[in-house]
């Protein structure tokens, strides 16, 4: 059962990287986890031109997605991708580096109206059908979380997928900063991709370098806001950090079309009190909120203040007018 | 004569408002707006110029010379690149 597994440059080309994940269950709370777990089998892989995707989507059979997750990052995501992965019969594939590198494109290269942004919509779409296979056979619920970066491009998602249900976890930027600032992610790092960080940060290169931490995740998380914002639609819902709960949950995955039977509310109840990133799932949710707020330093609540708070309050409005 | 699509090349449709021809040898790509997505769907289903005429002159209520003149221009379009052939 071959995936994407990874958008890869093969002899200077675009190109897919693919892996047989036949029976393979996606426990984790991030897709690559699941592959690193994987690792010792020695599953069979190929690389591939990039319209093998679209071939491969013309005869797969795969899923279509229940539901997507956006989130503004640090804010309580894999929470519900952990809820999700409580039903019975789902499958969660948690930001996969084939769809996020595809979607990442579109900010450096798929200008709005463009054949190339249209061949990149068919891509992301063909990876994502992809990605949604029966991998144990008897799949028929699929969820995709996806990168953080990529609630910047939320308008072309809608517009791939505009009767899916998408939901956006949000956090407090002050306490969103915090956590990022003490383990700095890679969307973060302006070098991996300084094309795509100016993008996403909404500068230009020659100003990446002079941008402080602080002040880099700020004016990113008051775009991921503003794009959310801007695109709210009633195939969308908000949930703000401080509302997650077992009764929160379970409103997001009716919102997904999901009725959990008694067994898998057991399981999201569990899901709700457990910290989401600790695969052994032994470790319990702590909230730090207040922890996080008396660490900022003063240059951490500037940059929020300055660049995120705004577009943060307007969601929080318009969370409360639905 | 009739038309085919050549086989080394890909449509894929989005949405019913266009799609994206890939012609796997070149990897070239292109893109096709809606009236041009419906001749080449046409083309697959193995229907004739009049037929794929007939067909636009419904939907978009054109006569059926001038969407036959349309169909034909596209045909020719998509023969220079060699997308598909005379039969």
């Amino acid at each position: 059962m071959w995936c994407p597994v990874d958008a890869v440059i093969a002899e200077d080309q675009p190109a897919i990287e693919w892996m047989d994940l036949h029976g393979i269950d996606f426990r984790e709370p991030f897709f690559n986890e699941t592959l690193a777990r994987v690792e010792s089998e020695k599953r069979a892989r190929v690389v591939t031109a990039f319209d093998a995707l679209l071939q491969f989507e013309k005869m797969c059979d795969g899923l279509s997605p229940s539901g997507f997750i956006l989130h503004s990052s640090r804010c309580g995501s894999t929470v519900v991708a952990n809820a999700c992965r409580a039903v019975k019969n789902s499958v969660v594939i948690a930001e996969a580096p084939a769809i996020d590198k595809l979607i990442t494109r579109f900010f450096t290269d798929g200008p709005s109206g463009s054949a190339k942004e249209l061949l990149y919509k068919l891509l992301l779409r063909a990876t994502v059908t992809a990605l949604g296979q029966r991998f144990k056979g008897d799949e028929c619920h699929y969820f995709v979380k996806l990168a953080c970066t990529s609630t910047q491009q939320i308008h072309r998602l809608r517009s791939i997928w505009p009767d899916v249900p998408f939901v956006f976890l949000y956090r407090n930027p002050v306490e969103t900063i915090v956590s990022n600032l003490r383990s700095i992610p890679e969307w973060m790092r302006a070098e991996v991709n300084p094309a795509a960080a100016a993008a996403i940060v909404g500068v230009n290169q020659a100003q990446l370098t002079s941008l402080s931490a602080e002040e880099y995740c700020a004016r990113s998380l008051g775009r991921f806001f503003a794009a959310v914002d801007a695109n709210f639609d009633s195939r969308m819902r908000l949930l703000n950090y401080e509302q997650l709960s077992f009764e929160s949950l379970i409103e997001i995955l009716n919102f997904f079309g999901i009725e959990p039977t008694v067994d898998e509310a057991d399981a999201v109840r569990k899901v709700s009190r457990l910290y989401s990133k600790d695969s052994t799932n032994t470790q319990v949710f702590e909230d730090d909120s207040s922890q996080k707020r008396s660490a900022a330093s003063r240059e951490t609540y500037l940059a929020a203040e300055r660049w995120a708070e705004e577009s943060y309050d307007r969601l929080k409005a318009l969370e409360l007018s639905c | 004569m009739p038309v085919v699509p050549i086989k080394d090349v890909v449509y894929t449709d989005f949405q019913s408002t266009g799609g994206i021809l890939v012609d796997l040898k070149t990897k070239q790509y292109y893109q096709l707006n809606e009236t041009g997505s419906l001749i080449w769907r046409g083309l697959e289903k193995g229907h004739t110029v009049d037929d794929i005429a007939l067909e636009m002159s419904t939907i978009y209520e054109v006569t059926r010379e001038h969407a036959k003149k349309s169909v034909e221009t596209l045909l020719s379009n998509l023969e220079m690149r060699k997308l598909v052939s005379r039969a």
